[in-house]
């Protein structure tokens, strides 16, 4: 074992030059346009994502927001190339100008990790279990750096210490820790590169509410420290109102609706970016009447058979026969945009939508 | 650790113990009448009385049973009719040509299975590297050793003349100890080695290409992917992973597969302890056969206790109590 | 889970019907067709060949000299030649498929119903006869199948009863082991636990919850038997301890090898080798389709 304290001179030296070279990669800027991921099943073509586009500028932080099976975390796969063979991509996805969609295994080699990381779901099941933490991340260091493995290992103590573990438990394996010092360990492994664009798929679903909030902060002090850009994908729209400079929310695989996070959940334009708010608990403000826990009735529609109108037709309170028959394009409102035919009516929308009797009495599946 | 493997060390004395009883109702109590498969015919009846004696025949089932694992513990496991000298003269020098060819045999079989599994269950699902690779894979699993044996004697020995297809070594080699380190003795080794690996070889395939399709969806391979790294080293954590399940699958399996061995010793008449053991059956050798029997049943339980130790090494979840 | 436990899921399912179900499921696997294939020429040669053969197996053939007819290569009167003996490869190795398929299937079926005995009665009803099959098998496990095999048949007597007693004595074990833990996993499904409340008995969920569902590890199992079974006879006649009184394919090519004519004699030595080698085979392509069937994470998605 080597604490840092004991470095000799010249792994200390290559460790710094390290540091110096990672440090010195730009924040990356990320454009997405048209993204549309198919399957093909047994039953038909299976649309997970439909015409996702949405822009993360240099350092800064996205939120991708939506129900589970909604495409989120198809569309981090996709970035990272981690989708199944047989997927149809359409669309781009511009990393610093460089298309990174349908590239092979081989081409994605220098990109991934290097320029682009992620932080799984489950960090439970993405770490190897035969392996010690510390091999898994030098592995990922070593990929791409021209460095020896002591030096990688000094970085994966720095990294450890970023999130907080002790340099000692890089020798252990991912069995003996738990899930909070797993989730914390794949952080750490995402950051080994100092990669320009962070992708966190939901980096605290595994955990409980203690230890989401301690890691959610974790990831906010990092980010600012390092002024990384980040996608980050969560169902919880409190998270992202505390994390994210701007927001995307995903409906059954669609845009609902999009731009700077405080606009959005301002005056949110869409009536499901209205019931998601309603869903998640918010601190009672002194004076004002509780906030009463409201969810959205219904299920999210069959994408084997998409309808052929608003795909939230079927569970929006304010649906008329036009949602039901006609797909809306999105519409712009200012730095905002919504798929909606009404974002005209927003106002009126949210006044309704703040009553439970509005989405208590409409008929589910109508 | 130590705790563990004395632990294990004490189930094995057990096991041991258990297949000697098991050989005590073979010998003493399947056949007809047991005095005569332990004993040389053609004796006088007061060496015959003697024998009975010293072996224990004269008392009950019980003492006989005694007097039984009595001789056992004390290593003696009585005289060879054939060779008129005790047993454990005829097989010491036996167990090391067994050795030679099983261990070896055993190992390379399982690394160059467990290598090629990896690249069929790592190929492209229903593509032809991984349809061709099962079909070959089952069907040399189905070839039976002899006809391995035959084939390989006929081909290389009997046509083309590379290797012999006979015994250890040529007249006149050297013998004793040093002669497992000359050429001779490698060429001679060739054939039977092979015939071990082929044999041994296809089952570990089938079933590191299992545990290699079964691991290739799992979550941390997705995060490998996702570092990087080449693809190459993706697959290998794939294989590391498949070898703990290869591994707890192996043990049922180095019962049939060591027993396997005899008849590729018999094939290339390698004198090895299975083919002693035949030799010993067709001749009524009984107490060369009772002792060649034990042999490989011991051979197997410390296989077995190898292959424990070694799961516990690759496998860190493994704590030993 | 909320859902109401319907009908269906409670009354279970014939063991015809899933036996059924898995044969068609067999019949989708390219290799699996190519196996029951060719087993089922074995079959059919096994049951006509003997008829097919020209001359009595063992009967020595004499030329027009009237010298014992040896080593002839094929011809017209000896479509595979004579061996060493003047005996007509043919008609032994016609022969062989009768011999081979009895050892197979009665020594399998022996296996299979013992295994699923044990098995089912050791993983469903755990406790005391669990504890005593597991550590039997454990032995047994150390226990050299082919050795154990040699000596045994030596002591017994070498006939094909005897062998085909070895051969179940040998392979039960591997067989109660899968199986039941097959049944320890069946046991805790849910149908089974609505079963039970709903106060079915023990026999019924064993016959219409336990039973359909493992049936294609029983089959797996079975077939592998055949296999082994096949191998573990043309092993002994191999090593000339099968049964003296019938002919064998081991025991041809035993004659063979062990009057050295291995080399000049192709016509003696590649029938039997070769039939062999079609059967194990293609018992093995079965068993492999059963085998991706039975778990989960092996079929494509």
């Amino acid at each position: 074992m080597a604490p840092a304290r004991t470095r000799s001179p010249a792994l200390a030296r290559d460790l710094a030059r390290l540091d110096e070279r990672l440090s010195a990669k730009p924040a990356a800027h990320l454009k997405v346009n048209g993204l549309s991921i198919g399957y093909s099943t047994l039953r038909g073509r299976f649309h997970a994502v439909e015409d996702v586009s949405f822009e993360v500028r240099a350092g800064t932080n996205l939120g991708l927001v939506g129900e589970s099976g909604c495409g989120k975390s198809t569309v981090v796969k996709a970035l990272m190339g981690l989708l199944p063979e047989f997927t149809g991509i359409s669309g781009e996805a511009l990393l610093d100008g460089q298309n990174i969609l349908g590239l092979s295994d081989a081409q994605l080699e220098p990109i991934r990790w290097n320029r682009i990381s992620l932080i799984t779901q489950s960090a439970m099941n993405s770490l190897d279990p035969v392996y010690c933490i510390g091999d898994q991340i030098c592995e990922a260091i070593l990929a791409h750096e021209k460095v020896g493995k002591a030096v990688a290992w000094a970085r994966a103590e720095e990294m450890f210490a970023l999130v907080g573990l002790p340099a000692e438990r890089l020798y252990e394996f991912p069995h003996q820790f738990s899930g909070g010092m797993r989730q914390r360990a794949v952080i750490a492994m995402a950051l080994a590169l100092n990669a320009g664009m962070l992708l966190a798929d939901e980096p605290t679903t595994a955990l409980d509410p203690i230890m989401q909030s301690q890691i959610m902060s974790r990831i906010r002090g990092i980010h600012e420290h390092m002024r990384r850009s980040m996608i980050l994908v969560t169902h919880d729209i409190a998270v992202v109102a505390e994390t994210c400079e701007a927001v995307v929310v995903m409906y059954a695989g669609k845009v609902a609706e999009s731009g700077p996070t405080a606009d959005v959940l301002e005056r949110p334009l869409h009536p499901y970016t209205m019931g998601l708010q309603n869903a998640f608990p918010r601190l009672p403000v002194r004076g004002q009447p509780r906030q009463p826990l409201i969810s959205i009735p219904g299920t999210v529609p069959n994408l084997l058979l998409p309808p052929s109108g608003c795909r939230f037709a079927s569970r929006c309170p304010f649906a008329t026969d036009l949602c039901r028959t006609t797909a809306p394009q999105l519409h712009t409102v200012g730095a905002q945009s919504a798929a909606c035919h009404y974002t005209e009516r927003a106002d009126e929308f949210r006044a309704a939508a703040a009553r439970p009797e509005t989405w208590r009495n409409m008929r589910v599946g109508a | 650790m130590r705790a563990y493997i004395l632990r294990r060390l004490a189930q094995s004395v057990l096991v041991v113990w258990a297949v000697t009883t098991i050989m005590f109702f073979m010998f003493r109590v399947m056949p007809a009448d047991p005095t005569a498969i332990l004993l040389e015919r053609g004796l006088t009846d007061e060496a015959r009385q003697a024998l009975l004696e010293q072996w224990g025949l004269t008392g009950s089932m019980w003492d006989q049973y005694l007097a039984y694992l009595g001789n056992l513990i004390q290593g003696d496991f009585g005289s060879s009719f054939f060779y008129r000298k005790p047993v454990w003269e005829v097989l010491w020098p036996l167990i090391v040509n067994t050795l030679w060819i099983a261990i070896p045999g055993l190992l390379l079989g399982a690394a160059i299975g467990a290598a090629i599994g990896t690249a069929v269950g790592w190929a492209r699902r229903g593509g032809k590297l991984e349809r061709s690779g099962i079909f070959l894979a089952t069907v040399i699993r189905g070839v039976p050793n002899f006809v391995i044996g035959i084939a390989l004697l006929t081909i290389f020995s009997s046509t083309l003349g590379w290797f012999p297809g006979f015994g250890m070594g040529d007249p006149g080699a050297t013998t004793g100890f040093a002669r497992y380190f000359t050429l001779d003795f490698l060429h001679h080794l060739a054939l039977p080695l092979i015939a071990v690996i082929i044999y041994f070889m296809p089952e570990n395939l089938l079933l590191m290409r299992s545990g290699v399709v079964e691991n290739r969806t799992e979550d941390y391979i997705e995060l490998v992917r996702a570092k990087g790294v080449p693809q190459r080293r993706v697959a290998w954590h794939a294989a590391r992973n498949s070898m703990l399940p290869l591994i707890t699958w192996l043990f049922p399996a180095l019962a049939e597969t060591i027993a396997g061995i005899v008849v590729i010793e018999i094939v290339f008449s390698w004198p090895g302890v299975g083919r002693e053991l035949v030799l010993a059956v067709t001749r009524q050798d009984y107490p060369l056969a009772q002792a060649a029997f034990f042999l490989l049943a011991v051979m197997i339980v410390l296989a077995n206790l190898a292959a424990d130790l070694v799961y516990g090494k690759l496998d860190p979840r493994v704590v030993y109590k | 889970m909320t859902q109401v436990p319907d009908q269906g899921a409670i009354r279970g399912r014939s063991l015809f019907s899933s036996a059924r179900d898995s044969f068609r499921l067999l019949m989708e696997d390219n290799f699996a067709v190519v196996g029951v294939a060719i087993l089922a020429i074995f079959v059919l040669l096994a049951i006509i060949g003997p008829w097919l053969a020209p001359y009595e197996p063992f009967k020595a053939m004499m030329t027009e000299t009237g010298r014992l007819n040896r080593l002839s290569p094929p011809n017209a009167t000896h479509l595979l030649g004579t061996t060493a003996f003047g005996n007509d490869v043919l008609s032994q190795f016609l022969h062989g498929f009768r011999v081979a398929l009895i050892v197979g299937l009665v020594a399998a079926l022996a296996v299979g119903f013992i295994s699923t005995v044990f098995g089912v009665l050791s993983g469903y009803f755990g406790g005391y006869v669990d504890d005593v099959l597991m550590r039997l098998t454990d032995i047994a496990l150390s226990i050299p199948t082919l050795p154990f095999a040699i000596v045994a048949v030596a002591l017994l007597g070498p006939s094909i009863e005897n062998i085909i007693l070895v051969i179940t004595i040998l392979f039960w074990r591997n067989g109660a082991r899968i199986i039941r833990s097959a049944v320890l996993t069946e046991r805790e499904r849910i149908y089974v636990k609505w079963a039970r409340a709903a106060g079915a008995s023990h026999f019924h969920i064993i016959m219409r919850h336990i039973l359909p569902n493992i049936v294609r590890i029983v089959f797996l199992w079975v077939t592998m038997s055949v296999a082994f079974a096949i191998l573990t006879e043309a092993s002994l006649s191999f090593l000339g301890l099968g049964d003296p009184t019938v002919v064998s394919w081991g025991q041809m090519l035993n004659t063979a090898f062990s009057s050295g004519n291995l080399r000049t004699a192709w016509w003696w030595v590649v029938p039997p080798s070769l039939a062999l080698v079609l059967l194990v085979s293609s018992l093995y392509l079965i068993g492999r389709a059963y085998e991706e069937q039975t778990n989960p994470r092996l079929r494509r998605r």
